[in-house]
């Protein structure tokens, strides 16, 4: 897979017809609600989600354990009236566990393919940087190229495929923390965090006794959804968005030891298209760019060569980079 | 702008030097005015109103400048609306733009500010403004605005002529010690320092009398040439100086054919400055007296370049040259007569003249009493009193004026060599010197029957002459003369002639004999070499045909270059006028008011075009305003944070939100266009007013 098909128009399926803007912003804000009567108060990080879902990419969760990140992608997928696998990565993960592998039928005599749980339309890679690298890449190659070779044989992933990923942002001396060419693969990377406390009163109040995930009805299907996709894809994006895009990304090259790639440039026009189709517009404007890209760009930007990726340093690159570029330059 | 409001009372040497220099200056330009309001009104107006202007000037110190800008424009334009509510009617209805700017490049091409009929209001309204803005930025340090507004003041009378060479220099050298001990106030400089800048001032006065006084040098020396003829800068025929030592020429001026002789008048002036006079407004009508009953026929034939047209009084009818008429009621050539060129009058008196004024009232016209009765405020006092003394058994106009000829006859010296001018000069004569000549004697009659409430005018012109034929009459310079006369109701104007006749006599004769001695008769030369016995103020140098301190009422123009410079500025006012124009326009760039006046066209301009350009361009000039109302967009903020951040209004959303359509996706047609415009006028409303 080339770097080259990444760009919006390559991968996409064209035969799908488009949603009117309007439509797939209701959409989007009936899939909001219904998650956000599961996961209490993080609207932000919702949108957020609908966002990287509609730019076609992945979202990676970084945070504690035990604030909602599985929840967050069961109600979501159940939102969709999609289907939900889950896959705990642990040191002695392979990769055919996550993939899936061909099994010998005695029955015909043939090796039968056995989906793996990466085969869904969301998909929840729990603690991936608790797996050899391994493993992580086979999770990351489905993802980018939206299907999985097992033995010689290519099967095609879902459509759509969303891949939520989270990070232990604990127990840092017990991972394998994922190589910058893979973390460059996702889309955004977003923190849930603590709830505060009115929240959480509001959280004990729901999940005791019975859990609301497991009463999330579906507001949309997997096909208005694809469209939706088409619509985000179709906004416009004109040159000087383009140009604030190329310059942002160039800005952090400057500013970093490791600047955002290319890939991270088209992510954030991506993004920047979905956010405009939340506000309800056809066209992006500089604001959806300057909102999107500290998750879209923080965690690909190393600040100093020994730093941390996507540390506060590198958040700190990309506010500065925020302040410096002109959106409205001619 | 944030800056400190510096108490009144904190001194410093260079503060000190500087406010020193700021009150000279300002006193340069008022000086102007001052002399304005005491030759035609009540000196007490001018220091109530200059009083206030400064009370204001302290007053304000807290307002930020623009303010006191618009307070000062203001002023300005209150008081010139106030001028011209109080002027003529027949001024006001014909009151066009084009003839402001006519006025003003009038007034700016060297016509007098004394000139104008109702200048007391004007110099009253002009006064306020200036003075206020000059203080207020000296007072809050602010030493280069300062100059700049009595700069400017000063410019505009040395571009009327009304301040003299002296007044300029001292102007010139107390703004650039304003500019330099205001710098240094600036800096906390050491005493040195502002004694340093001190020595330099002085150097620059100096230098100028040192470079003449070197051999070969050009300077030109103030002080010593001042004295004499300072008072008139601009053409005589509107303006005579008195005083010094006058230049009588034997040279042949004109020669008349009549059938009587006369006194053939050039000139009436109205308005005393106590150095000088003027004759005020600009045309009038050729009108004989009422009732005449002698017409007389004159040819007059030009024997030398003349710039007036000599005729008895009172002259009806011309014929032979273009001319036009002053208010007085003379003829004036439209340029300058050709040696032998030659014009008819005809005029109209009343041979019973003397006896018509001894038989009239005092029932002035309301006009006559108030040009006619103007006399300085510095005059009056014991010129009043003397005149009260000696008019005392006097009761009627006629016997006043015949009071005042015989005692001025009587009484006074007749000397060519008069002392030199100064600002009083009836006072002068009539008090100290008691030693004058035409031009005293008939200029001490008028303000004395003025004091006595005598509507009265100052004459120039000729005597008769010496009859060099039958019905001709050679006139020469030594003939030219001044004398007074005397308004009648009903009847018009008569003449006196209070100057003792056999002294002018001998004195005219003398200095013809004088000059047959050393320079030859010269009846027709173009020569206008001036005769031993005096200064030679000399009219041939002057560019602008001046005639200086003497009584010569015509003006002698040499050369070819007087001859055009009648009607189009001469090169130096031009030079004089573009140095001006530089200096202003590097004003207003320093202080960033070229940039800023484009700024506020550009912003009420918005160019048609394509909708996309409209879009754009309104929503530019809402940034502008924007960013002088609030503050600039920071450079990494979008427009909608930045409208958020100030909380900007429904139409500044309104034109932003068609903006992000025409650049980000670029489908604004005509309707949009002209939203744009609707809600960019609405946005200007907004913000038009602080």
């Amino acid at each position: 897979m080339t770097e080259g098909s990444t760009t919006p128009a390559a991968d996409r399926d064209r035969s799908v017809d488009p949603l009117p803007v309007a439509e797939a912003r209701a959409l989007v804000e009936r899939v909001t609600g219904n998650v956000g009567t599961v996961v209490v108060g993080k609207t932000d990080v919702v949108e957020d989600a609908l966002v990287a879902l509609l730019a076609r990419g992945h979202l990676l969760l970084e945070d504690v354990p035990g604030v909602g990140k599985t929840m967050l992608a069961r109600a979501l997928a159940g939102s969709i009236d999609g289907t939900f696998s889950r896959v705990q990565f642990t040191p002695d993960l392979l990769p055919s566990d996550v993939t899936g592998a061909s099994v010998f039928d005695e029955a015909d005599g043939e090796f039968d393919f056995q989906p793996g749980p990466v085969f869904g339309n969301v998909v929840l890679g729990d603690e991936i940087n608790r797996a050899p690298p391994k493993t992580q890449s086979a999770l990351l190659e489905a993802m980018e190229e939206g299907q999985v070779t097992v033995d010689g044989e290519a099967h095609a992933l879902p459509d759509p495929i969303f891949v939520v990923a989270t990070q232990n942002a604990v127990e840092r001396d017990r991972v394998y923390d994922l190589p910058v060419a893979e973390v460059d693969r996702f889309t955004k990377k977003c923190t849930l965090g603590y709830p505060d406390v009115e929240e959480e009163i509001e959280v004990l109040g729901r999940v005791v006794g019975h859990h609301p995930v497991e009463d999330v009805e579906p507001v949309a299907d997997v096909a208005a959804l694809r469209q939706a996709r088409e619509t985000t894809a179709r906004v416009d994006t004109a040159e000087p968005v383009r140009r604030y895009v190329a310059r942002l990304v160039a800005e952090t090259r400057e500013r970093a030891a490791l600047g955002a790639s290319p890939r991270g440039g088209v992510a954030l026009l991506r993004c920047a298209q979905a956010r405009a189709v939340l506000d309800g517009r056809d066209y992006v404007v500089p604001d959806d760019v300057k909102r999107e890209a500290p998750s879209v760009l923080t965690h690909r930007v190393r600040a100093d060569a020994g730093a941390e990726l996507g540390g506060p340093d590198a958040g700190r690159v990309v506010s500065r980079a925020l302040d410096v570029v002109d959106p409205e330059a001619p | 702008m944030t800056r400190h409001v510096p108490v009144l009372g904190r001194c410093t040497p260079a503060r000190i030097a500087a406010l020193a220099c700021v009150a000279v200056l300002s006193a340069s330009s008022l000086a102007v005015l001052y002399h304005v309001v005491d030759v035609v009104g009540d000196l007490r107006l001018f220091w109530a109103v200059l009083f206030g202007s400064l009370c204001l000037a302290a007053l304000a110190q807290a307002v930020r400048p623009r303010y006191a800008l618009a307070v000062g424009v203001a002023l300005l334009g209150a008081g010139l609306l106030a001028y011209v509510s109080t002027a003529p009617e027949s001024y006001t209805r014909s009151l066009t733009v084009a003839q402001v700017v006519d006025d003003a490049v009038t007034l700016l091409t060297g016509y007098s500010v004394l000139r104008m009929v109702n200048v007391l209001v004007w110099a009253l309204a002009v006064v306020p403004a200036p003075a206020f803005l000059t203080w207020y930025f000296a007072f809050r340090e602010r030493y280069a605005p300062a100059v700049g507004v009595a700069g400017l003041a000063l410019g505009f009378f040395v571009l009327t002529g009304d301040s003299t060479g002296t007044a300029t220099l001292v102007g010139a050298l107390a703004a650039a010690g304003t500019v330099g001990f205001g710098t240094l106030d600036a800096h906390g400089a050491t005493r040195e320092q502002v004694e340093t800048v001190g020595v330099a001032l002085a150097l620059v006065a100096v230098a100028p009398v040192v470079v003449s006084v070197a051999p070969g040098g050009s300077g030109a020396t103030f002080g010593a040439a001042d004295t004499a003829p300072t008072t008139s800068l601009t053409s005589a025929e509107e303006r005579i100086g008195l005083g010094g030592a006058i230049d009588l020429s034997p040279t042949v001026q004109f020669v008349v054919r009549a059938d009587r002789p006369g006194y053939w008048r050039v000139g009436t002036y109205d308005r005393y400055t106590g150095s000088g006079w003027i004759r005020t407004g600009e045309s009038g009508t050729l009108a004989g007296p009422e009732g005449a009953d002698e017409r007389v026929a004159q040819r007059v034939t030009a024997k030398r370049p003349l710039s007036a047209m000599p005729a008895i009084a009172e002259p009806v009818a011309v014929d032979g040259v273009d001319y036009r008429v002053t208010s007085g009621g003379t003829p004036v050539p439209e340029g300058v007569l050709a040696t032998n060129e030659s014009y008819r009058v005809v005029s109209e008196r009343l041979r019973s003249g003397q006896r018509a004024l001894y038989a009239a009232g005092t029932d002035y016209p309301d006009e006559i009493e108030r040009r006619y009765l103007q006399v300085p405020d510095t005059t009056g006092g014991e010129v009043d009193a003397l005149a009260a003394d000696v008019t005392a058994n006097a009761s009627t106009p006629y016997a006043k004026a015949r009071a005042i000829e015989r005692w001025l006859e009587r009484t006074k010296a007749y000397s060519l060599d008069a002392p030199a001018a100064n600002d009083h000069l009836v006072r002068t004569f009539l008090l100290d010197t008691e030693t004058g000549y035409c031009v005293h004697y008939a200029s001490a009659m008028v303000v004395m029957l003025r004091a006595e409430g005598v509507p009265a005018r100052f004459v120039t012109g000729y005597t008769p002459g010496e009859q060099t034929g039958l019905g001709t009459w050679t006139v020469r310079g030594v003939d030219s003369h001044a004398w007074v006369e005397v308004y009648a109701p009903d009847t018009g104007w008569v003449r006196f002639d209070p100057t003792p006749a056999d002294a002018r006599i001998n004195a005219e004769e003398a200095a013809i004999a004088n000059a047959t001695g050393t320079d030859a008769e010269t009846p027709d030369g173009d020569r206008t070499t001036s005769t031993s016995t005096t200064t030679t103020t000399s009219t041939t140098t002057a560019s602008t045909s001046s005639v200086t301190a003497n009584a010569t009422p015509v003006t002698t123009v040499g050369g070819a270059e007087g001859a055009g410079g009648s009607t189009l500025p001469g090169p130096r006012t031009l030079l004089l006028w573009a140095v001006v124009a530089l200096g202003i326009a590097a004003v207003a760039r320093r202080l960033g008011l070229l940039a800023r006046g484009y700024r506020t066209l550009w912003v009420r301009w918005l160019p048609d075009g394509d909708p996309d350009a409209v879009v754009a361009g309104a929503h530019e000039r809402m940034l502008y305003v924007l960013a002088r109302r609030y503050r600039p967009r920071a450079s990494g903020e979008t427009v909608r944070e930045y409208l958020d951040a100030i909380d900007a209004s429904a139409p500044a959303r309104r034109l932003a939100a068609l903006h992000e359509r025409a650049r980000y996706r670029g489908d604004v047609g005509t309707d949009e266009a002209d939203e744009a415009r609707r809600a960019l006028r609405a946005l200007r409303d907004e913000n038009g007013r602080p």
